[in-house]
């Protein structure tokens, strides 16, 4: 790693680690001994979110070229996002692409993702799917959304129906997840489901 | 009885021979030395040179004559301005003092041994201590003096002792603390400046005081100033690598100064994001932390903030521009991108300067051409670095915004052929719809006849020039290749020399000609929105010309294996 991005990278977990977000056990940053270039990040989902009592795990890779160049984030933990793909968990956040700006930093961006999950941004949307459900049928994907971040988040606002519903598509021989997934793009729609995980 | 003999005759010999320790009256064999004890028998001429010159230690028991030879003025000429070797002071001055006392005595030695002979001096008044001296003291030398008539010389005055040479000189080693000559010294010890505190006042040199105390005095405001400066710059921190700016390395220990904010960066990290390519030009043009745009970097060794400072420093800084010949112009033979707005000197061989309100016509009608040539020019290098790869991560861990760039950048993989040359410059030509309208803009508000019709032959024509400015310029740099190879060129003595003059270098001067282009646009009265997309545009070229030469200077410096 470049000399500049190593000695910013230790310079900013520091900061983290100081910072009253940190404290308050909001934000977290983890990495191996010696390799600054592949993070592990945490961030509490918002107060007053479907996204509320979740803890989302990321992955950030910091470029040779940081910081001249945004790193590389993208959620580890599954989350029900108009704009974070609910597949690959890849970001469609400005400031990590055209709007980076070298003096941004790793709190800056976490603190922008934990921005990001309060206030979507369904135009410009990453997972087309959660944009249109966002959009067009808001309370389900409030729904939806609570459900993702209960079951992949450690959550605790249990919904028995929408377990009972993916249990009913798992017993027909289906994977947990496709099934939570294919249940989630149609609205909970078993039978619609069910059609799209056949297909 | 033979043997007695030999041994005469050995001494016969010899006894023609003067003996070398009777000569200094050290002989110990007395009357029983063989070596013949009698001074006449030395050598004819044997005047003590040193006598002449008034310098002899050994006085009158020197084995050379103290004579000054009558018949002949030739040794006298020696006596008096003798151009004597620098000595000590002690001995400058006593030759002085020999050169007065020509009345019948030629030296205070041979004085004394001719006037106090052994008679005398057993007569002598016996000293008592406590009672005044009752017997014959030899006349003083200034009594002497008085005699000649020649007391001016060497009554103590105020004026200035004038001594040859050295004497008006101020003794180093006494200004910077002491000298081991102490009193002795043949050069000047001066009186200690209380400013300073260095022995550097000519006692007798009222104007030299004067300027030495203002020199100190700017000296000391300077210092002031400095340290005023420092204070405020040692704590400041780079937005960008986050470290104390005043605690890198003295190479990196500089401010690049935003033009239009104040958020602090070193030079290189600033000068290194705005040379990026991965960015739209508003956001690399605009400082990282607030996003302001800012038409160019200014370097300075402190911190600034004061806009009234700011201002001073930027005007200082495009003064020292300006003086300093244009490399694209090249006293005419050369043609420079940025034209009537570049902050370097355009002139002629002979000392003129370029018309600047011709230069801005004849820039305008082929501006887009001409301004994207830098800016190829550093895709180009920028390119064969490979310094931003940022495309090269793109597994299906994340797909980068800047993807496009790097599909252009493999129009260039292998930047040897000058076909791929053309073919990406007309690429980019062609690419750019901003440009194109500028260009038409410029076409209808540039009084020029005829100047629609030409565009697009002038604009093949300018290209293909420019294909050839551009491997011209690769020659120009020693040959960039070879450059990069040896690690060591001319880049490197450029900056150098940039450093010294105050930072600058061609790149923010180059900026600046965007700034410059405003303005210099606004006086002439265009609308306002002309002038914005006038300024847009020169602004890209501003960003990428100038950094191009500095990346190359990176590599020098960091890819020296290359």
């Amino acid at each position: 790693m470049a000399n500049i991005a190593a000695g910013r990278i230790q310079r900013e977990l520091r900061e983290v680690m100081n910072s009253d977000e940190a404290i308050k056990n909001q934000i977290k940053i983890e990495f191996p001994i010696d390799d600054y270039s592949e993070l592990q990040g945490e961030i509490i989902g918002p107060p007053e979110t479907p996204y509320q009592g979740g803890r989302f795990k990321l992955h950030i890779k910091v470029p040779e070229t940081y910081p001249f160049n945004p790193p590389q984030v993208k959620f580890v933990t599954k989350i029900w996002h108009p704009n974070i793909s609910s597949v690959t968990g890849a970001i469609c956040l400005d400031i990590l692409k055209d709007q980076w700006a070298a003096a941004m930093t790793l709190r800056t961006v976490l603190l922008s993702l934990q921005a990001l999950l309060a206030d979507a941004e369904p135009d410009d949307p990453q997972d087309a799917v959660v944009a249109k459900q966002y959009k067009d049928d808001h309370d389900e994907y409030i729904r939806t959304a609570k459900h993702w971040t209960t079951v992949y988040a450690g959550g605790n606002t249990k919904n028995q129906e929408l377990e009972q519903k993916v249990k009913q598509i798992v017993e027909m021989g289906f994977e947990e997840t496709c099934a939570r997934e294919a249940l989630s793009s149609s609205c909970w729609d078993v039978a619609k489901a069910i059609e799209n995980l056949m297909s | 009885m033979a043997a007695a003999s030999t041994l005469q005759s050995i001494f016969d010999w010899r006894k023609g021979i003067t003996c070398r320790y009777f000569l200094h009256g050290l002989c110990k064999e007395g009357d029983g030395c063989p070596y013949a004890h009698n001074r006449s028998k030395s050598v004819k001429n044997n005047v003590c040179r040193y006598y002449l010159q008034g310098k002899c230690h050994y006085g009158a028991s020197c084995k050379f004559q103290h004579v000054v030879p009558t018949n002949n003025n030739a040794p006298q000429k020696n006596i008096s301005p003798a151009p004597l070797p620098v000595q000590t002071k002690g001995t400058a001055i006593e030759s002085k003092m020999t050169t007065l006392h020509l009345n019948g005595h030629n030296s205070p030695t041979d004085n004394e041994a001719s006037k106090y002979s052994m008679k005398d001096l057993i007569h002598a008044k016996e000293f008592v201590p406590g009672q005044p001296f009752q017997g014959t003291l030899p006349p003083s030398y200034s009594a002497t003096a008085k005699k000649n008539g020649q007391s001016d010389a060497l009554v103590i005055s105020t004026e200035p002792p004038t001594r040859r040479g050295p004497g008006n000189i101020l003794c180093p080693y006494a200004v910077k603390g002491t000298c081991r000559y102490g009193a002795k010294c043949l050069y000047m010890h001066g009186e200690v400046c209380d400013l300073c505190g260095e022995a550097c006042l000519m006692p007798y040199d009222e104007e030299q005081r004067k300027n030495h105390r203002l020199t100190c005095l700017e000296k000391h405001e300077k210092e002031m100033q400095e340290a005023f400066l420092y204070q405020q710059s040692k704590d400041i921190v780079c937005g960008i690598c986050m470290e104390v700016i005043m605690e890198k390395s003295p190479r990196e220990r500089k401010f690049g100064i935003l033009s239009d904010c104040t958020h602090p960066y070193c030079l290189d990290c600033i000068r290194k994001w705005r040379s990026g390519r991965q960015f739209e030009k508003t956001i690399i043009r605009g400082c990282p932390t607030c996003r302001k745009m800012s038409n160019f970097v200014t370097p300075s060794d402190y911190w600034v903030e004061d806009p009234e400072e700011k201002k001073k420093l930027i005007e200082n800084y495009i003064a020292a521009l300006s003086t300093k010949a244009c490399k694209h112009f090249d006293q005419g033979r050369g043609k420079c991108p940025f034209g009537a707005d570049c902050f370097y000197l355009h002139s002629y061989p002979d000392g003129t300067k370029e018309d600047r309100a011709k230069a801005r016509q004849c820039r305008a009608s082929s501006n887009k051409v001409k301004t994207i040539r830098p800016a190829l020019l550093w895709e180009f290098f920028e390119h064969r670095n490979g310094l931003y790869d940022f495309g090269s991560d793109e597994d299906d861990f994340f797909l980068f915004g800047s993807s496009l760039w790097h599909d252009e950048w493999d129009f260039l993989s292998d930047p040897s052929e000058a076909d791929d040359w053309w073919e990406y410059l007309q690429y980019m030509g062609s690419d750019d719809d901003s440009e194109n309208e500028f260009d038409s803009d410029w076409s209808g508000d540039v009084p020029t006849s005829g100047e629609g019709e030409e565009t697009a032959e002038v604009t093949a024509e300018v290209t293909a020039e420019v294909l050839v400015e551009g491997s011209q310029e690769v020659g120009e740099e020693d040959d960039a290749d070879d450059e990069w190879e040896e690690g060591e060129g001319d880049g490197g003595e450029v900056e150098e020399e940039e450093e010294e003059e105050g930072g600058g270098g061609d790149e923010a001067a180059e900026e600046g000609n965007e700034d410059g282009n405003g303005e210099e646009e606004g006086d002439e009265g265009e609308s306002p929105g002309e002038d914005e997309v006038g300024g847009e545009d020169v602004v890209c070229i501003g960003e990428f010309a100038p950094d191009m030469l500095e990346e190359c200077e990176y590599t020098d410096e960091d890819c020296g294996d290359w």
